[in-house]
């Protein structure tokens, strides 16, 4: 039974994306990318992955659909027809790398445990209880850092695309009707609470500062995207230093630590660190990929300044 | 098999009728309006069938708190997704106002 459900997943999630390739409009394209990101989810959770399942969920379906979105009501002509090339010549070393992932299925063990057993060993140094928090933040805590940087080198991008440093200066007039206010009114607040709990989660279960700062972030999307004004209420000088917060606070973590070894990113009294790292994350990724949205070039011949 | 059991199969096999016919109503029914009609009772009674199901073999009243809370929240954005879509079909937006397509 299992294994028909995975072979479903598995089916579908190829024949989703050869429509993507093969959908007329970009609009329907887009779509079937949102439904890739939900089927996509839904195989991280058959592989007992909740934490990927979530990120995949908030960041491939949601916030990469909006912006999608946006970026097709920028095109000039969204109606345009999407040209379908196969290239014979591409073709080939594609079939074949996919062929050698395949091959290379075999050559796992069957008793193959990962890494699983050497992150185990090492999370009572880490003061940690949850051992995908302790690869993020601490193991691999270099890859972590620089994912922050690639975010904020992304804003920066847009921003010099812009031409601007005043990223807020794209907001939206509020609208007419009751309905977007109530609904703001009603999820604003249900929606902090569940980005500080998915951040608070981390310690011990699936969560983390991705998934927090994913939900703040489709938090700040909707007050955006409802004309609501507190967005730009923000100073934007604390905008600015929360959009670097993440960069930062992993910067001054591997600087300190030289102080007490000759190795970067290595810290004493750990927990209370990654704590600070992974708030300071938080804030930091959901402002980035607010910014990211806000500043997309759609919103170009709107842009008044604040 | 224990009448808890049973009682989550039959409400999460309800539910899944509930789906299956709305999708069906959203590929077959003419109109915008109809289509979301198809589509929020799918959602609307299709996830409460599956969350009812899925509460008799909740392991702690946490979690049934928990699905039942899902269950809400899904229920306005649907409610309110539906009411953006219907009120872009019957007023929709002039030329040069902010129509970008990227709904709520």
């Amino acid at each position: 039974m299992d294994l028909v459900f995975d072979l479903i997943i598995g089916l579908s999630l190829a024949g989703v994306s050869w429509r993507i390739v093969r959908a007329r409009e970009h609009f329907q394209a887009i779509v079937l990318f949102i439904t890739f990101g939900l089927l996509l989810s839904l195989a991280w959770t058959r592989l007992k992955s909740p934490d990927i399942a979530i990120a995949e969920a908030a960041v491939g379906a949601g916030l990469a659909g909006v912006l999608l979105m946006d970026t097709l009501g920028a095109l000039s002509s969204p109606r345009e027809r999407a040209k379908v090339v196969i290239s014979l010549k591409l073709l080939i070393p594609c079939l074949f790398l996919a062929g050698l992932m395949a091959y290379s299925i075999l050559y796992i063990p069957e008793d193959f445990q990962g890494l699983g057993i050497v992150v185990r060993e090492a999370l009572p140094q880490t003061h940690l209880e949850y051992p995908i928090t302790a690869v993020l933040l601490d193991f691999r805590g270099y890859d972590t850092w620089l994912e922050l940087g690639v975010l904020l080198v992304a804003v920066l991008g847009v921003l010099c695309i812009r031409r601007t440093d005043n990223i807020k200066g794209t907001m939206l007039p509020a609208p007419a009707e009751p309905v977007g206010s109530w609904i703001v009114k009603l999820l604003l607040p249900l929606m902090v609470l569940i980005g500080g709990y998915l951040l608070w989660l981390g310690a011990f279960a699936p969560g983390g500062a991705f998934q927090g700062g994913v939900v703040l972030a489709s938090a700040g999307v909707m007050l955006w995207q409802s004309g609501h004004p507190s967005l730009g209420l923000m100073p934007r000088l604390w905008w600015k230093i929360l959009l670097c917060s993440g960069f930062l606070s992993f910067l001054i973590l591997a600087f300190s630590s030289l102080f007490y070894t000759d190795q970067l990113l290595t810290h004493p009294a750990t927990k209370t660190w990654i704590l600070g790292v992974e708030y300071a994350a938080t804030l930091s990724i959901a402002l980035c990929l607010i910014s990211l949205v806000l500043g997309s070039p759609a919103r170009n011949h709107e842009n008044k300044g604040v | 098999m224990k009448i808890y059991e049973i009682l989550s199969v039959f409400f999460c096999l309800s539910g899944g009728i509930f789906f299956l016919a709305g999708t069906l109503g959203l590929i077959r029914f003419p109109d915008t309006y109809s289509r979301l009609h198809a589509l929020t009772k799918a959602d609307n009674l299709g996830l409460g069938f599956i969350v009812l199901g899925l509460i008799f073999v909740a392991g702690s009243i946490p979690e049934s708190i928990k699905l039942v809370l899902t269950w809400l929240l899904a229920m306005i954005g649907s409610s309110s997704a539906c009411y953006f879509i219907g009120n872009h079909m019957y007023h929709p937006p002039k030329a040069g106002e902010n129509e970008d397509g990227s709904g709520i």
